[in-house]
């Protein structure tokens, strides 16, 4: 930007001023000297001048130089002294331009232009760093002159700015400044003002000017500029934490588009202006001179608009660093949801991969803080897919790990932290990640590498803030494996050394748990009381006192024993707790036989706990106490009650419980509460009529699941009266006329295996499904998984079954069905190739005591099988003819193992023998119907041709 | 919008008095103190103040005008006040008569209807006044604002038949278009509302916010959106942020309506 000859421009570092030139006469015209001389000087000014208006100042100066060399003199000559003056100036040739403006002051005080050339002899200073001789010249100007002097007081302002004199600066503007600015040079004071203000926290000053400033925006020469003193008035603010203000001044920034047509509508009034001038000098041709230099400032002005205006559009719009800044300050209000908004327009809008990188960075920040864990975990992942070594990295995949974390997904929060640890060798972050990873690693189960985190955060932070947790969670990883070798002796180094840590009552419970594992209860019982006296109150109290129970048990101390458990019970326990010492205690006093004590204890449960998930088990224990205390009849109407009050209610399924013991109780006839007076009692007993006596009223059992219920109360009934077709037939009804959507989890389970027998796949796997949709928390999700795996074998979608078996066990805990579902596995596992697996497992099977019976005959046929299938036919025929040695019970595994017994005989090269077990097979009456006796007549017609 | 005449037919002999407005035509001349009376595209105007040149009766075409710089009437800068108060009944009072008034002078550069009829129709929103909305849209004659123009078509488009995916991207475009215009407020709200509706209660917050966030000017609009965000936190299960955005409303507004229903759903709410 240049000082013009006669046109005022803002000017460099907004500190140009305005310079005019009314039409230059050529001193030289009037010159003394030669003509020749005089038309040398004449057209060396031409060319000056000429060099000027093309901005060739240094060679417009070095002329109009070399005019006062060869004595160029006359009116002009004023003219000729500033112009040279601000040649300098513009070639950035400051102390030329120094000398000359000086120059120009001493030789015309009065002169026409003496305003400009104070401003620019006190420009010159400033820029040769003289700034206090700059100052003087600034507060001199303004005392002299009217003219200039709303210049000089915003130039002199910026100076005081410059050099720290804030206050001053304020003072001088606050004085200066009118109300509403109306000038160029106003607005600009009233920028530099507002900026001071807000720098010195006059925040609603600040605000009120920058309000007043944008009112202008369409008139002002610089639009550009206006708009960008919001975001300046606004960071200013931000500094200072007057964060809703900041946000206040940077809601006044345009957009681009905005400015653009500010812009250019305003260089369609300068035009319009222009056109108006040349129209007025051709009607007034007295005003040309006047209307002439107007336009030459206005063709300026123009110009500079238009390279505003190229700049404008070449250049980046407000829009990212504004958005930026509001995301940064809504954040800092803790405004998170608005960040987001703001970010994600961002987002939305074209942007260069730099600011991608930092709105998802913000985006992440925002939702962990919201903890929106799924919106994070997406945004996390798309940041670290799009940014691998972006430079938030590491702080996004902490976030993420903290939020798994923080959501229990143990896994995903190990991977995250396994893999900040592996690249970070030390920071900030670093104790934390280890602890969180080591803890991840700890909730998933796997101890010994927890162990081996835990261990590493100590020897990197010994003093460190986890330390003492890190040690202790090493000896409960000892624990936990079951090592109480190790573990024992670690806690007791523990409680030595930190006798008052918070997690000393969680150390001393565990140390008499290993006592109570070494088989130790004395030293439990022990441990107990002493942990009582020194943690009395604890959280923990309920778990101590149940294990102090079991010692007590143990020791056969049952009365004892029952007394620690009701104190559990007392003691604010846990529900799993709750649960537990309540039927430990009643069991120790059903084994005492005191079954009023038993009546109590559960009696008092249901009165102080009537919603809780035992409930039902509860009056189970409790009527079937009533009954050993000879209430049976008592009993059987508080069962009645009981099923009554839960039978429609989907969610207490241990209501088939009550049912059941019902039906047995109402089975037999009941013992006379004194003999009879003659020898037989001849009334008769309806065990169906003595059963309906006790059920609910058809009106309270209208509905599909207590229709089912009671369904089921009848095949019970009938189990218990030895009449199994009728038990069966019963389940069938349910079966039958129940939707599964209206059972309960018990019903559900039962009765999809009852499908499963009648081969009714589609309809079992209906309920199988609907007890893991409906009761995902249920004891009986083994049956469904089993269920569906039994399906998929019998389909031959082997990978199918074992997915399930495995979910059975995995997911269901696999506590009723454990022996179907390893069996079931052992098959999958043998028809996917997988024998030696399979033959593992077949093995567990058959030497588990408990599952003695057709699971072991079977297991022993399969061990066969995969014999068979390894060519080891000999050790197969073993296998096979114990099956039909030991296990005569199950005819039909009896049948196939003759077969294929047979079949290794043939393959062995031994016909007859093959014969002889056919014939073996088909003269056994029990097996002569099965369809292995007519596929054994068929191959012994065959082996007889042969 | 059933028209597509200019509006200087559709006005045809629209008569207005307006005094101390200046009056810039085309060729330079500034006319002040003229009372001006518009009939079709024709404007007649009859100067107040006594001159030699302008005390006689002058009738120019509309196209002759460059602009008018009209005296801003008291009803407008109250109009202005109330809408930034938040009060949109206020607000829509005095805003409707001058819309009324300037209606005619709509195609003049300089005129104050355009603003007028922005608030009052930002209003009618706030206030939820359906079916003056719809009928204002059903009426609207076509200007060269594209901004209003824009506006009315997508207020028109909430009773449109239109597939939901379609009305939903249109609103979408004017947000990226400029978030802060009206038609982006009119569509934050329609994007809110829906978005309640379906129970897309993250969606509604987010649209609900950007009113404050991007249109901090329409504060006329900030209480039914504050209200938007208190209903989307409840739905949420957000109670604490609900009852943050409720406070904010009570300061920010102390006199709107919404604030009563925030209280409502807040002692309603689990």
């Amino acid at each position: 930007m240049v000082l013009a000859l006669a046109t005022s421009i803002p000017g460099m570092l907004g500190l140009t001023p305005c310079i005019a030139q009314t039409s230059p006469t050529s001193p030289a015209t009037e010159a003394t000297a030669s003509n020749a001389q005089g038309s040398s000087l004449n057209e060396l000014y031409k060319r000056s001048l000429e060099h000027f208006s093309k901005g060739n100042f240094a060679e417009a100066a070095s002329g109009l130089q070399e005019m006062l060399t060869q004595g160029a003199s006359g009116n002009g000559m004023e003219s000729l002294h500033f112009t040279l003056a601000a040649a300098w100036f513009n070639a950035r040739e400051h102390a030329k331009a120094l000398a000359a403006f000086s120059d120009y002051v001493k030789r015309y005080p009065e002169g026409a232009r003496i305003t400009d050339a104070l401003l620019g002899l006190a420009q010159c200073q400033t820029k040769m760093g003289h700034k206090q001789a700059a100052l003087a010249s600034f507060q001199e100007l303004s005392r002299k002159t009217t003219v200039g002097k709303e210049r000089a007081v915003w130039m002199q302002a910026a100076l005081l700015k410059d050099l720290g004199k804030e206050e001053d600066a304020l003072k001088l503007l606050r004085a200066s400044l009118p109300a509403v600015p109306q000038t160029e040079d106003q607005i600009q004071q009233a920028c530099l003002l507002a900026t001071l203000e807000a720098s010195t926290g006059k925040v609603e000053t600040a605000l009120q000017l920058l309000h007043t400033v944008f009112q202008r925006l369409p008139n002002t020469d610089n639009p550009l500029q206006i708009n960008g003193l919001a975001l300046e008035v606004g960071d200013l603010l931000a500094k200072r934490k007057s964060l809703k203000e900041a946000l206040r001044a940077y809601a006044l920034v345009r957009q681009k588009d905005e400015i653009f047509t500010l812009q250019r509508s305003r260089l369609q009034i300068l035009s319009r202006r222009h056109a108006g001038n040349l129209d007025a000098m051709r009607a007034t041709p007295s005003r040309i001179p006047e209307l002439q230099a107007a336009n030459e400032a206005l063709a300026a002005s123009f110009e500079e608009g238009k390279k505003l205006l190229e700049q404008l559009e070449k250049g980046e719009s407000l829009l990212r660093p504004l958005r930026m800044r509001q995301a940064r300050v809504y954040q800092e209000l803790g405004r998170f949801w608005e960040s987001i908004v703001v970010l994600e327009n961002l987002l939305q809008s074209p942007h260069p991969p730099d600011a991608r990188e930092e709105i998802l960075y913000g985006l992440c920040l925002n939702h962990a803080e919201l903890k929106n864990a799924d919106e994070q975990e997406t945004l996390s992942l798309r940041y670290l897919k799009e940014f691998p070594s972006g430079k938030n990295r590491e702080a996004v995949q902490w976030h993420l790990g903290n939020s798994r974390f923080q959501r229990a997904d143990w896994a995903g929060a190990e991977s995250v932290f396994a893999q900040i640890a592996a690249r970070q060798s030390s920071g900030a972050t670093t104790p934390i990640t280890l602890i969180l990873w080591a803890h991840s690693r700890f909730a998933l189960g796997q101890f010994a590498s927890a162990q081996e985190v835990y261990a590493d955060y100590l020897k990197r932070y010994p003093k460190g803030e986890y330390a003492q947790e890190a040690g202790y969670r090493i000896a409960l990883c000892h624990f936990f494996l079951g090592d109480y070798e190790k573990a024992h002796p670690a806690l007791e180094t523990f409680v030595k050394a930190h006798p008052h840590s918070v997690f000393a009552p969680d150390a001393f419970y565990r140390i008499a748990v290993c006592y109570q594992a070494a088989n130790r209860p004395a030293e439990v019982v022990q441990r107990c009381a002493q942990w009582e006296k020194q943690f009395q109150g604890d959280a923990l109290s309920a778990e101590v006192f149940s294990l102090w129970g079991d010692a007590l048990a143990v020791m056969e101390k049952r009365e004892e024993a029952a007394a620690a458990y009701e104190r559990a019970l007392t003691s604010a326990p846990s529900p799993e707790v709750l649960q537990y010492a309540l039927f430990e205690a009643n069991k120790q006093y059903q084994k005492l036989g005191l079954w009023a004590k038993s009546s109590r204890l559960l009696g008092d449960f249901l009165q102080n706990h009537p919603q809780h998930p035992s409930e039902v088990t509860a009056v189970y224990w409790l009527a079937k106490a009533m009954a050993k205390e000879g209430k049976t009849a008592d009993a059987k109407q508080f069962l009645s009650e009981k099923i009554a009050a839960s039978l429609r209610d989907r969610s207490r399924d241990a209501v088939e419980q009550l049912l059941s013991q019902l039906a047995q109780w109402c089975a037999k006839r009941p013992s006379p509460a004194a003999p009879p007076q003659s020898g037989n009692d001849a009334s008769p007993y309806d065990p169906q009529e003595e059963f309906s006596r006790f059920l609910p009223k058809d009106s309270d059992a209208n509905s599909p699941l207590a229709m089912g219920r009671i369904f089921f109360g009848r095949s019970e009934l009938a189990r218990y009266m030895r009449k199994p077709k009728e038990a069966i037939q019963w389940l069938d009804r349910i079966a039958d006329e129940i939707p599964a959507t209206a059972l309960g989890a018990g019903l559900l389970a039962q009765v999809g295996d009852r499908l499963l027998e009648r081969g009714e796949s589609a309809k079992a796997l209906s309920f199988y499904q609907e007890l893991i949709r409906s009761f995902p928390k249920t004891e009986l999700l083994d049956f469904a998984y089993n269920g569906i795996g039994q399906l998929a074998l019998a389909e031959g979608q082997y990978a199918k079954a074992l997915e399930a078996f495995d979910d059975a066990v995995g997911k269901a805990g696999a506590t009723t069905k454990l022996k179907e579902v390893t069996l079931g596995k052992g098959k999958a596992l043998l028809e996917l190739g997988r024998t030696e697996e399979a033959k593992a497992l077949f093995e567990q099977v058959g030497s588990t005591r408990e599952w003695r019976g057709e699971a072991t005959a079977e297991s022993v046929f399969f061990l066969g099988e995969i014999s068979f299938r390894k060519g080891d036919y000999p050790l197969a025929v073993q296998y096979f003819q114990r099956v039909f040695v030991a296990y005569q019970r199950y005819a039909s595994l009896v049948a196939r193992a003759y077969l294929r017994t047979a079949d290794c005989f043939e393959k062995m090269g031994e016909p007859e023998k093959s014969l002889a077990h056919l014939r073996e097979l088909v003269s056994r009456e029990k097996l002569s119907a099965l369809r292995e006796a007519d596929l054994a007549r068929k191959r012994i017609e065959a082996l007889q041709a042969q | 919008m059933k028209s597509s005449l200019p509006i200087f037919f559709a006005v045809a002999c629209a008569a207005t008095a307006l005094g101390d407005d200046v009056y810039y035509k085309a060729d330079g001349k500034v006319l002040r103190g003229l009372t001006l009376r518009r009939q079709e595209n024709l404007v007649f105007g009859k100067s107040i103040v006594p001159s030699a040149a302008s005390d006689e009766m002058q009738i120019i075409a509309v196209q002759q005008i460059e602009r008018i710089a009209f005296t801003e009437p008291a009803a407008l800068l109250e109009a202005r006040k109330a809408a930034l108060a938040g009060d949109a009944l206020a607000a829509l009072e005095k805003a409707s008569s001058v819309a009324q008034e300037h209606r005619p002078w709509a195609d003049i550069p300089g005129n104050l209807w355009r603003e007028a009829i922005r608030i009052q129709i930002a209003s009618m929103l706030a206030l939820q006044r359906d079916p003056e909305l719809r009928a204002l849209c059903q009426n609207w004659i076509p200007t060269e604002d594209l901004e209003l123009e824009e506006t009315v078509r997508l207020l028109s488009l909430q009773t449109s038949p239109m597939e939901k995916e379609t009305i939903q991207s249109a609103y979408q475009k004017a947000v990226a278009l400029n978030p802060g215009s009206l038609p982006a407020v009119v569509s934050y709200l329609a994007m809110g509302k829906s978005a309640l509706e379906s129970r897309q209660w993250k969606a509604a917050t987010k649209a609900f916010l950007s009113v404050p966030i991007f249109a901090p000017h329409w504060k006329v609009l900030h209480p039914p959106a504050l209200l938007g965000v208190v209903r989307a936190f409840l739905g949420d299960g957000q109670r604490p942020l609900a009852a943050r955005y409720a406070e904010d409303l009570k300061s920010d507004f102390p006199h709107a309506p919404e604030n009563s229903i925030a209280e409502t759903l807040l002692t309603q709410a689990p």
